[in-house]
């Protein structure tokens, strides 16, 4: 029978079955709209913004090409061959206290800021926006001996100074010419520490905060001359000076931090998606087998007027397909609307301006994401539903007579799922969270369907005919038996809203616990006042004035030199084999110590500490875990680059650093003869009495203008209001995967709404009241809703202490207020769910179902 | 055979002392339908004696199943009276009735309507467990073997042929041993051969429980079985009588 004419004879009649309508098929059409949607929206937003970022390039770096070096600035000839290739801008920064002072010149209020010092060339690409706005010469210069800048107005609100005001810097008077309302070449981080004080180079001199060793960035932006290439420029840079240790940026890393930030939230958002998607997957697995159900009787007549089984796979696969197309569809012009939408919404909150539109690139992402978990899970039921049999007219079926599809079919279900595993991975931004995530998933679903095959198994062990533990209670036995019976939505509920509702879970979790470190994890020793760029010189009289604060308990100072480790075991950094975990430590320059004794609270792992009075040659003690990473072993050797010169010591030993002590912690620690002439300065941490904090912090400052503190009450209360607002914004996303469960559950309790109809009904007959239908229809759901939020809570729990314990090493705690919480949530949505669906099943007359038709 | 003259004996014209399993006095139903109300009966009036078998017999669409599902109480009438062994169903409501069903009246429906998620001997054992009897599983078991369906107790109704169902769905309503029985075309969905099988199986159980029988069928031998007969047309009892069954 297979012919040339299979073909359009199974278009021809999948059209004419969906003539009827796809009322049927609202939750299908919703679930892959709502997955599609969501991946869409996530890729077309982040194209948004690095759109944005592209065609802002240059303003947001500053120049065409940037070189930034650490404490100290070029030098003459290096400058040279900067300005040979065009024009320069030089940025001095670092992070200070600024003052305002009463005219008594007592303090009235300080803040932590970011100072950025500017010169005359400033800026090279785009506009300084002020208030007023007024040229950068005008607004900086020196007028009357008095320096000028332009401030944030943040700042300006905190400090409560208006232009025309005078705030001090270090040993600076600055007038406010001007607030800040747009710089060109800063993009707002959550790592950005403080507020903007602009001010002129010029003016550095008199803050006095340029010491030795102090922590300053000295950065040169460079607008390349015409039918010169920055890249060209950068290759010779590093060519003809290797050893300068300036670290350069080009346009396409203008806005570095914010793009590696936005690749994190879009994978996450993608994975969010993907697990809506999944969810909705199931969904869509629910609505092609209840149609498939209810067209048993069309497939059978079918097949007995001689349709072949392929025919009638293929007619059905041709509704589905169309059926797919108009979900996908539907979630692509939502996913590109999204963008549009948000970023409406979102004006003035991204760092940088997103340039929003369709992208073709995200949309043909969701599209590919749409059609394979279509296909992924329309296949089983379609391909069962190929092997109904004719005689299927003349019994009361349940199901078809093959549990299981056909090996072809099996075959292809394997390959189109391992497309969508690797499609998943191969298009993610980082390959290994996503494999993550994959196997995550696929584990996770592994762990639901065998948690809800327990729990039918547990249902019909419970409600097993007489002797078994519900008999004398057919309402309970019923409402267990609605767990197990053939074509029971335990596993799909289990499934799709255990999905959504763990990814919930897990990421409550994490936060709780986050919290909780955040809260409690400070322990009784953590110090409560940060102190840095306290001079060597400065060091005695700053303990003797902290000291000499009633409240003080304890100063602790420690000298910090900043370096760059180099070589490992001999070999460069960037060829060296070192574990992903611990690439941090050779991200960058570091701060490094050197001590004569074992610091307080680190403890020796491996090796041994050095004698107090050691001189002989150049050792270190390393962090266990970076050690671990870079599998280095008590004995080799460590080289370091400090303003170029390179120190190369042995590894001494090992500690094991506690670094959520909050008490001051070094990765490397020198022997102290290894650092001799480096330039450093001190920090510091003190331990007080709760309250006076602010007595030491005036004490200090007003000695020691240089310095700059950080109480640490204060850095939580930030880190935790980061993180409030961030889980707000994670949890809204992650509700997008519940919500796709939420569809799947109404889909499941929708589709079941004639039998439960029909039950009520025949047990009414029986002699049920109403009161009975009722219990048994909350058992049920109770059952379901109870096992599910259950299983949730245990996926999740496993999830968030993975993620709590091995990714941020923290100690982990089970919220189980949470957790009784979303079991209890769990039960209520599946009750309401389930009330929405058969409320009317329980007013029902029995006498129009009842009649002989 | 039948003997059905129209009202040459009304079935309560002769006073009795014993209260009638079934008394219909001047019962209407009528119902919205899509063009309006539609009069489905129009004043019938029936008494059935206890442990009588009465056969309804009618045309398609005459009101014998609505007659029956107002005796068992899942339809209300619009006018009219209806006691069921002595108890006034106009005092009851939606859960009194049902309570009053799984005491004295078992239903066999055409289409089984067994609880598809429920084996065999849960179907019979549900309305005992209702009526909170604590051998509901034996009397259950003993029903199943008393149709002749001992060896198919765990099976689910899916897996049962039409005549299997049948016998559980009569095992299910003689279990609460109800005093009366309201079959509707019981072997309207079974061939010629499993069809008799139930029927004596109906009556042989109606002989042993003593039960009151209202049975409605198209078959005219089958009525005949009967102790009495009553044709409705039109919503109305057309006539009624005597079988030779009774006589």
């Amino acid at each position: 029978m297979a012919g040339l004419f299979d073909g359009s004879i199974s278009i021809r009649f999948a059209l004419r079955e969906l003539r009827g309508g796809i009322k049927g098929f609202r939750i299908f059409l919703a679930c892959l709209a709502l997955g599609v949607a969501a991946i869409a929206g996530a890729g077309s937003l982040n194209d948004s913004v690095k759109a944005g970022i592209a065609a802002d390039a240059q303003p947001l770096l500053g120049g065409d090409l940037q070189a930034r070096m650490s404490e100290r600035p070029i030098n003459a000839t290096e400058m040279s061959a900067l300005t040979a290739a065009g024009r320069v801008s030089y940025q001095i920064q670092l992070r200070t206290m600024a003052r305002a002072e009463e005219a008594d010149g007592s303090v009235r209020q300080r803040a932590l800021t970011e100072l950025k010092a500017v010169d005359d060339a400033y800026p090279l690409y785009g506009t300084l926006q002020t208030e007023p706005q007024i040229l950068v010469a005008r607004i900086l210069e020196q007028s009357n001996g008095t320096w000028g800048t332009a401030i944030d107005t943040s700042l300006a609100n905190r400090m409560a100074v208006k232009v025309g005001d005078v705030i001090n810097v270090g040993e600076a008077r600055l007038q406010i010419r001007a607030l800040i309302v747009k710089e060109p070449d800063r993009v707002v981080t959550f790592a950005t520490a403080g507020p903007r004080v602009l001010v002129s180079t010029a003016a550095m001199a008199d803050t006095q905060l340029m010491q030795q060793g102090s922590l300053v960035s000295h950065v040169y932006n460079i607008k390349v001359d015409q039918g010169g290439s920055a890249e060209r420029l950068r290759e010779q840079l590093t060519k003809n000076f290797p050893d300068t240790g300036w670290r350069m940026r080009g346009v396409n890393q203008a806005a570095q931090g914010v793009e590696a930030f936005l690749d994190n939230v879009t994978l996450f958002l993608t994975l969010v998606g993907m697990t809506a998607l999944l969810t909705g997957g199931i969904g869509v697995a629910n609505a092609v087998r209840a149609y498939m159900m209810s067209r048993i009787n069309t497939i059978a007549t079918l097949k007995c007027l001689g349709a072949p089984a392929e025919v009638i796979f293929r007619m059905y696969l041709v509704q589905m397909s169309i059926l797919s197309v108009v979900g996908i569809g539907m979630g692509l012009v939502l996913g590109a609307i999204i963008p549009v939408i948000a970023g409406q919404a979102l004006e003035g909150l991204l760092p940088v301006n997103a340039q929003f539109g369709v992208y073709p690139a995200p949309l043909f992402k969701a599209l590919v994401f749409g059609v394979l978990t279509a296909a992924v899970f329309a296949l089983w039921p379609l391909a069962r539903a190929r092997d109904i049999p004719p005689i299927a007219l003349f019994r009361n079926m349940l199901a078809p007579a093959r549990a299981w599809p056909r090996r072809r079919y099996m075959a292809a279900l394997v390959v189109l799922a391992s497309a969508l595993a690797a499609y998943t991975i191969g298009t993610a931004e980082q390959p290994r969270y996503a494999t993550f995530f994959v196997v995550g998933t696929a584990v996770a679903l592994m762990l639901f369907a065998l948690a809800a095959k327990g729990v039918m198994s547990l249902a019909r062990k419970l409600s097993g005919g007489r002797g078994g533990a519900v008999a004398g209670q057919p309402t309970l036995r019923l409402a267990l038996s609605n767990l197990y019976r053939p074509g029971a939505p335990t596993t799909s509920v289990v499934l799709s809203l255990g999905l959504g509702l763990s990814v919930l879970v897990s990421i409550a979790l994490v936060q709780s616990n986050l919290n909780t470190r955040l809260n409690e994890g400070l322990p009784q020793d953590a110090p409560s006042m940060f102190f840095i760029d306290i001079q060597s010189t400065q060091v005695e009289q700053f303990e003797k004035l902290v000291r000499a604060v009633p409240g003080t308990n304890k100063v602790t100072t420690a000298s910090m030199i900043r370096g760059r480790i180099s070589k490992v075991k001999g070999v460069e950094v960037e060829k060296a084999d070192i574990d992903p975990d611990s690439r941090w430590a050779v991200r960058g320059e570091r701060g490094v110590s050197q001590a004569s004794t074992l610091p307080e609270n680190a403890k020796l792992v491996k090796g041994e500490w050095w004698p107090a009075d050691y001189a002989g040659e150049n050792l270190v003690s390393i962090d266990e875990r970076v050690a671990e990473g870079m599998k280095l072993k008590i004995g080799d050797t460590l080289g370091l680059s400090i303003l170029g010169r390179e120190i190369t010591a042995k590894v001494a030993n090992t500690r094991d650093v506690r670094w959520q002590s909050g008490t001051m912690n070094f990765t490397l620690i020198y022997s102290p003869a290894a650092l001799a002439g480096a330039p450093g300065m001190y920090i510091a941490t003190v331990n007080s009495d709760v309250g006076v904090e602010n007595a030491i912090e005036n004490a200090v400052l007003e000695a020691m203008p240089n310095v700059t503190v950080v109480q640490v009450r204060d850095a939580v209360q930030m880190l935790k209001d980061v993180l409030g607002t961030l889980s707000v914004a994670v949890r809204i996303t992650a509700a997008v995967a519940l919500f796709a469960g939420a569809l799947v559950l109404a889909g499941a309790i929708a589709a079941g709404h004639t039998r439960r109809i029909y039950e009520s009904v025949v047990l009414k007959v029986l002699g049920a009241t109403r009161g009975n239908v009722l219990s048994a229809f909350i058992f049920e759901y109770c059952l379901l809703g109870f096992a599910t939020g259950a299983i949730a809570v245990g996926v999740g729990a496993l999830a968030s202490w993975a993620v709590v314990v091995h990714i941020m090493k923290l100690q982990w705690d089970m919220g189980y207020g949470l957790a009784i919480g979303v079991v209890v949530v769990c039960i209520g949505v599946t009750l309401l769910a389930g009330f929405a669906g058969t409320w009317r099943a329980l007013g029902t007359k029995a006498a129009p179902l009842l009649r002989n038709d | 055979m039948v003997d059905v003259r129209k009202n040459t004996m009304s079935s309560n014209t002769s006073p009795s002392s014993v209260i009638p399993a079934v008394a219909l006095e001047d019962v209407h139903l009528t119902l919205d339908g899509p063009a309006g109300p539609v009069n489905i009966l129009r004043g019938v009036d029936l008494s059935v004696p206890q442990g009588m078998a009465l056969g309804v017999v009618g045309p398609s669409g005459s009101g014998k199943t609505t007659m029956i599902m107002i005796v068992a109480g899942l339809e209300r009438v619009s006018k009219g009276k209806v006691s069921v062994a002595g108890t006034d169903y106009g005092a009851l409501d939606e859960d009194g009735l049902a309570l009053f069903r799984r005491d004295n009246v078992g239903i066999v429906f055409q289409q089984f309507h067994l609880i598809p998620t429920m084996t065999a001997l849960e179907n019979v054992a549900v309305p005992m467990e209702f009526a909170g009897r604590k051998d509901a599983f034996d009397r259950a078991e003993a029903q199943l073997k008393r149709v002749g369906l001992g060896h198919r107790m765990d099976h689910y109704p899916g897996q049962l042929s039409g005549g299997e169902q049948q016998r559980v769905a009569l095992a299910r309503a003689f279990g609460v041993e109800p005093k009366i029985l309201l079959a509707d075309e019981p072997t309207g969905n079974l061939d010629g051969g499993t069809g008799q099988q139930i029927i004596e199986l109906l009556f042989e159980l109606h002989d042993h429980h003593k039960t009151t029988l209202v049975l409605i069928t198209h078959d005219m031998k089958l009525a005949a079985r009967c102790d009495r007969v009553v044709r409705i047309n039109d919503g109305l009892i057309a006539g009624e009588g005597l079988t030779k069954a009774a006589e």
